[in-house]
């Protein structure tokens, strides 16, 4: 079957099997920033924004995502290739350590500063609950999000 | 992980063509909604997906009645971010509706996705102890009946779609908790309660306990409710209903609970539940 969607402002076009997830035909088309964690809806690692929500690309039928706006890592940052804030402050809080977990962290993270631009540390790690990280304990990674709720709300760059 | 088994995708325009593809009653024929489940768990027997997703309402709004109206395509995040139900019995669907997987499954399950699948709810306690009503689409016509009946299967055993929900009006003052025992923070339940008061902890017009994942879908507590009715809301009272409930509410064994620990976590949830209810309602 026919799938068109906008991944990170490309509009595709891509044959998928009717049971295919998301996930699968992302990767199998090269956006190999979404991680094939656990395939089973526990770890977060594929996360994605479909149509700006963070979503488990792997609980999604790629079908679902036809005529929506996917966002992968590699379509987050600035036209130029600049690091989004939360990239940059995910290196400078000491965030990443194996970094299989990042990218859909990051784009959990975008999700909620979007639509939360001064959350709490508290809210932070509820809606980063979804994202397992195996390696840091997640303070630094909250303290990333802090930061980069700061710049987004003092405007120092396009978020 | 690819469901090999699938072999065909429907997107019908219309709610009578998606209800048209399930009338026969065919178990090959799923109706898919968020999809959450059906991309792990979908039934073996399952090969045609009917992809309700865009033919739902997904409006969340307060009538003119003062009654929430939810669309069955409203997605999990969207009920718990709407303004309407912020302030709905104490706040207590937001409350509850924090603790349904994390954010990365809210943002796209539905609301009727949910219900339809019943099971190892939180939703459900919460929505029977607030009155929910649920409208079902068949063959261009619609049935408005309680979630509760919905869920006894009495109604929805022959094809339909849920298309709504809608939380009644409440007269204040009402106040509500939610409480859940679960492995982990976004793990299904062990155990939940949900409890609603109408009136003031001296005069009970009205009293609900719910507990769920029983592990069935859910239960009112009856001889606990009335030992608050004819009692009020107490210490004494209060610990009264958690020791009936914890009897009258069957319980069920499983791979993480047994029926002994329910029953107990019974009793304990509906004594912290109604504790906090008895603090949220004005004095």
């Amino acid at each position: 079957m026919r799938v068109e969607l906008t991944v990170d402002g490309r509009l595709e076009t891509w044959q998928a099997k009717p049971g295919d997830t998301l996930l699968e035909v992302l990767r199998a088309h090269g956006y190999t920033g979404v991680k094939d964690g656990c395939a089973n809806g526990d770890c977060g690692a594929c996360a994605v924004l479909v149509d700006g929500r963070a979503v488990a690309s792997c609980l999604l039928f790629a079908a679902q995502a036809d005529g929506r706006e996917v966002t992968t890592i590699e379509g987050i940052g600035g036209a130029d290739g600049a690091y989004h804030p939360l990239q940059q402050t995910m290196l400078d809080a000491g965030g990443v350590q194996c970094g299989f977990c990042i990218p859909a962290m990051i784009l959990t993270a975008a999700d909620l500063l979007t639509r939360n631009p001064e959350p709490t540390r508290a809210e932070i790690g509820e809606y980063l609950s979804g994202n397992l990280c195996r390696c840091t304990g997640y303070v630094k990674q909250i303290d990333a999000v802090e930061m980069a709720a700061a710049i987004l709300r003092e405007g120092r760059v396009d978020g | 992980m690819s469901q090999s088994g699938i072999t065909e995708y429907l997107r019908p325009a219309t709610l009578h063509e998606a209800w048209a593809y399930i009338s026969g009653g065919d178990p090959k024929v799923k109706l898919l909604s968020g999809g959450a489940d059906l991309t792990i768990n979908a039934p073996p027997e399952v090969t045609t997906l009917v992809d309700i997703g865009r033919v739902l309402d997904r409006a969340i709004h307060t009538g003119t009645d003062g009654a929430v109206h939810i669309g069955a395509g409203a997605t999990l995040a969207e009920v718990l971010e709407h303004p309407s139900l912020a302030g709905y019995a104490s706040g207590v669907v937001p409350e509850m509706m924090v603790h349904v997987g994390s954010p990365l499954l809210r943002n796209f399950s539905t609301i009727g996705g949910h219900l339809a699948r019943g099971r190892l709810s939180d939703v459900v306690p919460v929505l029977i102890a607030l009155d929910a009503q649920v409208t079902a689409y068949r063959n261009r016509s619609t049935i408005e009946l309680s979630l509760a009946e919905y869920l006894a299967g009495r109604h929805n055993e022959r094809p339909h779609i849920l298309t709504f929900v809608r939380l009644p009006a409440l007269d204040d003052p009402v106040a509500a908790a939610y409480l859940r025992i679960a492995r982990t923070s976004f793990d299904f339940p062990i155990l939940n309660c949900c409890c609603r008061v109408d009136g003031s902890a001296d005069a009970v017009a009205g009293v609900h306990i719910v507990c769920g994942a029983t592990p069935r879908v859910a239960e009112r507590a009856n001889q606990a409710e009335a030992i608050i009715r004819e009692h009020g809301l107490n210490p004494s009272s209060i610990a009264e209903a958690g020791r009936v409930a914890g009897e009258e509410v069957p319980t069920g064994s499983g791979w993480v609970a047994s029926a002994d620990y329910r029953s107990h976590l019974v009793e304990v949830l509906v004594g912290r539940c109604l504790t906090t209810v008895m603090e949220r309602l004005p004095i």
